[in-house]
């Protein structure tokens, strides 16, 4: 069965070079353009994983974790944060959040994105 | 005077004297001559009445009146003396008058006394004060015949003559007394005069002379007697006072001459040293005068410092070697609100207690060495950082300046920052992202078959983005460490596990570069240290890279760790290109490049030394290296123990 990844990301560039390796690697991609867009189709995708921008319009992504955490459901998801910052601060708190993982943008290549979605997902 | 009272007084004393002597003895004699001729007296009426008794010898005498009345009478007329005699004899039971010198007394009863004397048969005396205040003397005795008391015999003396007698004798005794009195005073006069007045008067005259300054006058009084000793004593004083004023005179004359030597030396030395003393004075006066300016100079300053120290818009706290609080400035007094006369003196214990104070007092408390710039949030709206200095005092530890710098306007500015390099590394790193993981795809394949040619710029691109990433990283690290707030975060990290994660990071990149990355680590357990984690992995990982960046293909970069005794050694070896030596002093220079670095790798930004140098001293470490041109480089980080 082919497992879904529910991208919530704002960047359109991101979210093109994102799902188009993803579905090369096989994954059945969602986008989400935000964190309130995102929560709902975590719902109703029921994704196997979810990759998670921190900072997007409308909701941020630590008020998706914060969300998330509140479900018993959702919180069984494994979250990898696609992160831009990078800074302490940021990373403390998406520790304490439960994410997985966490990738800084720059530091990262599409090819060690996917190295963290295989390594993650169940 | 002293000469007339004197005698006058010895004379009066002796005349006074010599009379009561002899009024006593005369008393005494006068009264003792009227006794001895009272008795005299009475033996002769004693006599005249045996020898008129002895007339009558049988009883036939006394019946014959008439011949005892001549009788009477004869005894009269031979004794003037004789006022009354009488004879009694008893008549019919009662005594009764038979003779008397007064013939009209013949025939009546006889007296009291003659009766008594009668029937006693004893001799009867008594004084009788006559009509004329005369005294008589009567005397009684009675009549004997055969042995046989027949009558009386009475007979009346007039002590008129006795009386005369006596006032004689005292008139003459009184003249006597007298005559001597006068005699003695005369002498004694004369005897006093020569032996005390005049020598005294001598002595006085002499003690005159002598006193006016005529020291060879002799007091010549030669006597074998006090006086003598008195002037040779006083004529021996009279001689040592003449020696002592002797000596005194030469030693007074030779004084003076030394003085007035002197007194001319000293004239001289005046006259030389005024001109000195002048000068001496006015430079006196100037350092008095430089003093006074110091004094003002340094009151200013002082005063200038306490306004400083009151006025300072830190909270400043001064604890001495005893931990008592010493100063406390008006700033500090606002931030706890309290007042400065409530809590000076107290002793950090105390302040404990101070529930404001509470919370600094904790970490006061807890170590005076440890704090550096630790963060207090008093209340919500106040976050203090906290400093420490050790007051270092010329010999001893003067105590300790807690220095209290309100934050928290830099807490909300510093939140606001964080908040901006967020949103500016979301957008200028957002673009940077998405180059970069497009380039990648393009490079592997994933977005359609790429020439070449098409892949070599490709390359190209993606390392010129990738600069550019690194370079904006370095650049918000540089801004960080610029605003002063580079080191937050102090946690005790195992910096050998931390080394071996940022070797292994890196062993891809030195593998591509063919490099061989080596790291010993350490069997023992390293010291634990309290550093930023994330500052001191960054200064490492940027010594790392720059030595096999600078390492050319087929080189050795090794990393290792050595337990110091003034800290932990992190060292990082290469056998690079080194640094030349005209440059190794810039090295740590902003922006700043070796020439040679230059020319092998356009691409460095010059910050990563100044990042590694800012950390380490941050930390209050030390970074030092050995660098020999082509041959390679050595830095060394040391980090202190914890305390």
């Amino acid at each position: 069965m082919t497992k879904k990844i529910l991208c919530i990301e704002d960047d359109e560039v991101m979210i093109n070079l994102i799902s188009r390796k993803l579905s090369q690697e096989g994954y059945e991609v969602h986008i989400a353009r935000d964190g309130v867009e995102g929560l709902e189709m975590i719902k109703t995708v029921k994704p196997d994983l979810i990759l998670l921008d921190i900072v997007m319009p409308r909701m941020d992504g630590m008020e998706v974790m914060e969300k998330i955490n509140e479900d018993e459901e959702m919180k069984k998801i494994p979250i990898v944060i696609i992160s831009n910052s990078g800074q302490p601060v940021e990373i403390k708190r998406i520790k304490e959040l439960g994410a997985k993982d966490w990738l800084i943008k720059t530091e990262f290549d599409p090819k060690e994105v996917i190295e963290k979605v295989v390594k993650h997902i169940k | 005077m002293i000469k007339f009272n004197l005698q006058f007084k010895l004379l009066i004393s002796v005349v006074f004297i010599v009379l009561f002597s002899l009024f006593c003895f005369g008393y005494l004699s006068i009264r003792n001559q009227k006794t001895l001729a009272e008795d005299l007296f009475l033996d002769s009426a004693i006599a005249l009445l045996q020898t008129l008794d002895a007339g009558i010898t049988n009883r036939a005498d006394l019946e014959d009146v008439e011949k005892l009345q001549t009788k009477v009478h004869k005894i009269i007329w031979l004794n003037p003396n004789i006022t009354n005699i009488t004879i009694s004899l008893p008549i019919d039971e009662e005594l009764i008058i038979v003779a008397s010198s007064n013939v009209t007394k013949i025939g009546l009863p006889a007296s009291l006394e003659e009766v008594s004397s009668y029937r006693t048969g004893e001799l009867f005396t008594k004084i009788l004060s006559a009509q004329d205040e005369s005294q008589l003397l009567k005397v009684v005795t009675p009549v004997h015949v055969s042995g046989q008391k027949v009558g009386v015999y009475g007979l009346t003396l007039s002590l008129d003559t006795l009386e005369r007698n006596v006032k004689n004798i005292s008139f003459q005794f009184s003249v006597g007394i007298l005559l001597t009195t006068i005699f003695i005073v005369v002498v004694l006069s004369i005897v006093i005069r020569t032996a005390v007045i005049s020598p005294v008067k001598k002595l006085q005259e002499g003690i005159e002379i002598i006193g006016s300054g005529n020291l060879d006058h002799i007091i010549s009084i030669h006597k074998n007697d006090e006086m003598g000793d008195l002037s040779i004593g006083f004529n021996n004083m009279t001689e040592k006072l003449k020696d002592r004023t002797e000596a005194l005179a030469r030693e007074k004359s030779s004084l003076e001459g030394k003085i007035k030597k002197r007194t001319s030396e000293l004239e001289s030395i005046r006259f030389e040293e005024s001109e000195e003393m002048k000068k001496t004075s006015g430079a006196l006066l100037n350092m008095l005068e430089d003093t006074d300016n110091a004094k003002e100079q340094t009151e200013k300053e002082r005063d200038k410092t306490l306004a400083i120290i009151t006025n300072f818009t830190d909270g400043l706290m001064v604890f001495n070697n005893q931990d008592e609080l010493s100063l406390i400035n008006a700033e500090a007094e606002k931030i706890f609100n309290i007042e400065a006369k409530n809590v000076i003196n107290q002793s950090l214990g105390d302040l404990k207690n101070e529930s404001s104070f509470n919370l600094l007092a904790k970490i006061i408390g807890r170590s005076w060495n440890s704090i550096f710039r630790e963060e207090l949030n008093i209340r919500e709206d106040l976050v203090l950082e906290v400093s420490v200095i050790n007051i270092l005092g010329e010999k001893e530890e003067g105590g300790h300046l807690v220095i209290l710098h309100n934050i928290t306007r830099e807490k909300r500015i510093e939140k606001m920052k964080t908040e901006f390099v967020s949103i500016a590394a979301h957008q200028l790193r957002t673009p940077l992202s998405a180059i970069k993981w497009t380039l990648r795809m393009f490079l592997d394949g994933d977005l359609g078959k790429v020439s070449k040619e098409q892949k070599g710029f490709l390359e190209k691109t993606y390392q010129s983005n990738e600069r550019m990433i690194s370079l904006i990283n370095d650049l918000l690290n540089v801004s960080r460490i610029e605003e002063g707030r580079y080191v937050y975060r102090l946690d005790t990290v195992d910096i050998a596990k931390m080394t071996q994660i940022l070797i292994n990071a890196q062993k891809v990149n030195a593998e591509k570069r063919g490099i061989q990355l080596e790291y010993d680590m350490p069997k023992k357990k390293s010291p634990k240290i309290k550093v930023d984690e994330e500052k001191i992995g960054l200064a490492i990982q940027n010594l790392i890279d720059n030595a096999i960046r600078y390492t050319p293909k087929g080189g050795k970069v090794s990393v290792f760790l050595k337990n110091k005794k003034e800290g932990l050694e992190i060292s990082v070896k290469d056998s690079g290109i080194g640094i030349p030596e005209d440059q190794q002093k810039r090295i740590f220079t902003k922006f700043f490049r070796a020439t040679n670095a230059m020319k092998i790798d356009t691409e460095g930004s010059g910050l990563g030394l100044f990042i590694v140098k800012n950390i380490i001293d941050a930390h209050k470490g030390k970074v030092s290296f050995k660098s020999e041109k082509n041959k390679g480089t050595i830095f060394s980080i040391v980090l202190p123990k914890e305390k």
